[in-house]
């Protein structure tokens, strides 16, 4: 059972592996690392959105389907990127950055073993216990039931209003992602489907050190990997497969792809961040809003820079595609029964200025739930301290898009708590530690570039981008 | 980047080491040593309950999943759980607690081999427990809680549309097509088949 959930992984992370082929002119801007947590992204993106156009279709989705997709994917990769193939090729590491000290060789090595062990650790308890989280089993896994057993267009569960607690309209990557690993292991069995939980921990893990080595030293980035991976609430959110933890590697991916594309102006990192951000429309509703924030960064950025002629590719890469690749979806949620929160219906600032008297409360409530040390440990004091330290950092280009992105969300969130009709305690209680999640990568980026932008750690080096 | 963009090693400047600056580095350095040593505590606390975990059947490792009492993970991003759980420590209570979503949850599961796959159950109380996992882990058997379908958007709208039934009903429930009936028990809850039931009354069973 549990080699066929792993077959299912790794036909996703092969079909990412074409995708990412197909949208790099330049692969070998990436490490393997890098390569690798993207290709789990791409993968989920393409080969869940493939699987929903066919149950649309009438087809229900089948292990054959998906590797019809890989297949078809890695011929078209074949066929017009044969050149770019020879950046799978494993490469000499020395290539790329001088020999660490002695010192900083114990410290890579002890900060590896430390990311590896606890990469290790939380995959062995992942895969040891079944699906049992409160949310997943209600809703994600409800709807990855439905998808696996009819196709979306005959099902009933979508109009279905006695099953509306388990949100009808909430998109359908992770659902569909879960629905594909057991199209692999012939039931729905809730032990195999947690395959999927080590194979996204290494991905946001990988991801974000390919990030941060797109930029900074090996010892900075391992560092920053490491604070990262050891955020107790990143640990247990990937292990218990809730969909916050999908959604913070799009989120992390979209973002720091699109503030690599405002500095470097390669299409590589903006086709990478549009892909991407269309896996933040398909995996939770907030990703509307998450790409609403995304736009408008790279907007104001091409205003303030004036470089007009960015202005055409970003419209067609962070808006035209990731709402090309959801259409669909969206077209389909249109029929679904509106009978939960309609948060759309509430922006309007009349209901923020009629709220306001539950600013305060929701801005203690934040206090708290920052200062959790179960969850988050230091973290947020010390995002708080790297804000604190050398502000002139990131209030100057380009700092302040990563600030700009790591800060709209939360004042998004905290718009929502403000104008929902919901008992504010109880929401946040059950909510804030997950939306926080979203956009902890980002946090614990934009703290590595502080911390070599204010030369704060002894092993900084000169920043560097690769292409 | 724009051509008036001040160069790199100029921004480095701004940002240089000053006095205060070098303070803070220190402060930060601390804090981010400090947090990774006590990231470390995840090898305990993941190596403690994956050796809880190995070797039991997938119902008992379900059951541990679910007991916030016993699992860590259980009250991961949950505060009030937390709060619950500390106070139960600092009476000194936490081993007697038992979890009511641990127990739903292994029930649901054992449940399971019971039903055939063509089988329609109806829940005879409103538990969201019941009815939101149930839904799932029996899908795609159906499970309702009210003949007609009312909207149940959260546990307030489930109390509201639930519609139990008494014995009188049972033959009714039948007529509509369901084969089984799930009752609240003193331990939690209990599957009864309505076809047998309706054989030992001597009602009528298509």
């Amino acid at each position: 059972m549990m080699a066929g959930a792993f077959l299912a992984i790794a036909v996703l992370e092969l079909i990412g592996a074409a995708v990412f082929t197909l949208l790099c002119a330049e692969p070998k801007r990436w490490g393997l690392a890098g390569k690798l947590g993207l290709s789990f992204g791409l993968g989920l993106v393409g080969l869940t959105v493939s699987l929903f156009l066919l149950s649309w279709g009438g087809i229900k989705p089948a292990w054959w389907l998906g590797v019809l997709v890989m297949i078809a994917l890695w011929a078209a990769a074949f066929g017009f990127r044969r050149g770019q193939l020879a950046a799978w090729r494993p490469e000499k590491s020395a290539r790329r950055s001088p020999p660490p000290k002695g010192w900083e060789k114990i410290l890579e090595w002890t900060l590896l073993a430390f990311i590896a062990g606890i990469c290790a650790v939380v995959s062995a308890v992942s895969l040891l216990e079944p699906l049992v989280e409160w949310d997943v089993l209600a809703i994600w896994a409800m709807k990855a039931k439905v998808l696996l057993h009819e196709p979306a267009s005959l099902s009933g569960y979508f109009t279905d209003v006695s099953k509306a607690y388990s949100h009808l309209d909430y998109p359908l990557l992770w659902p569909m992602a879960m629905a594909w690993v057991w199209t692999w292991t012939d039931q729905s069995d809730l032990l195999a489907v947690k395959a999927l939980a080590p194979a996204l921990l290494c991905s946001i893990v990988a991801l974000f050190f390919g990030l941060l080595r797109r930029k900074h030293s090996r010892t900075h980035a391992l560092v920053f990997t490491a604070l990262l991976a050891g955020v107790p609430m990143l640990l247990s959110q990937t292990s218990r497969l809730m969909s916050d933890a999908p959604l913070a590697l799009f989120v992390m991916g979209a973002f720091i792809c699109c503030y690599l594309w405002l500095e470097s102006s390669h299409p590589d990192d903006l086709r990478l961040a549009g892909v991407l951000a269309a896996g933040m429309l398909f995996t939770k509703n907030e990703g509307i809003g998450l790409l609403a924030i995304l736009a408008l960064i790279a907007a104001m950025a091409i205003v303030a820079q004036r470089r007009m002629k960015l202005f055409v590719p970003a419209v067609v890469w962070l808006a035209a595609v990731p709402l090309l690749l959801t259409a669909v979806w969206f077209v389909f949620r249109l029929g679904i029964p509106k009978v939960h929160e309609d948060y759309g219906g509430r922006i309007n600032p009349v209901h923020f200025l009629t709220n306001a008297s539950r600013g305060p409360e929701v801005l203690s409530g934040s206090l708290g739930v920052l200062g959790n040390w179960n969850d988050w440990l230091l973290l947020w004091p010390l995002a708080a301290l790297g804000l604190a330290v050398a502000p002139m950092n990131w209030l100057r280009r380009p700092g302040i898009y990563l600030f700009l992105a790591a800060t709209l969300p939360l004042l998004m969130y905290g718009y929502v708590y403000v104008v929902s009709p919901w008992d504010l305690k109880e929401l946040m209680e059950t909510t804030a530690n997950r939306l926080l999640l979203h956009v902890t990568p980002l946090w614990v980026f934009f703290l590595a570039e502080q911390a070599e932008a204010a030369q704060l750690l002894p092993f900084g080096r000169p920043s560097r981008t690769r292409g | 980047m724009s051509k008036k963009r001040r160069p790199a090693n100029e921004a480095k400047k701004v940002g240089a080491p000053s006095a205060p600056v070098n303070f803070f580095s220190w402060v930060v350095l601390a804090v981010l040593i400090v947090m990774l040593l006590w990231s470390c505590r995840a090898f305990f606390d993941y190596g403690d309950l994956g050796s809880r975990l190995s070797g039991k059947t997938m119902v008992e490792r379900g059951y541990l999943g679910s007991d916030e009492w016993h699992n860590f993970l259980a009250r991961a991003g949950r505060a009030r759980t937390q709060a619950l759980y500390a106070e139960a420590r600092r009476r000194g209570i936490p081993e007697q607690q038992r979890s009511r979503v641990a127990a739903g949850w292994a029930w649901i599961v054992e449940t399971e081999k019971e039903l055939a796959p063509d089988a329609t159950i109806y829940l005879n109380f409103a538990s969201s427990l019941h009815y939101y996992y149930g839904s799932t882990i029996w899908y795609p058997r159906r499970l309702d809680v009210n003949t007609e379908r009312r909207s149940i958007r959260d546990e307030e709208t489930l109390e509201r549309n639930a519609q139990p039934m008494d014995a009188s009903q049972v033959g009714t429930l039948r007529a509509l097509g369901y084969t089984h009936i799930v009752t609240a028990a003193p331990q939690g809850a209990r599957l009864i088949d309505l076809r047998r039931m309706l054989d030992l009354v001597g009602g009528a069973t298509p």
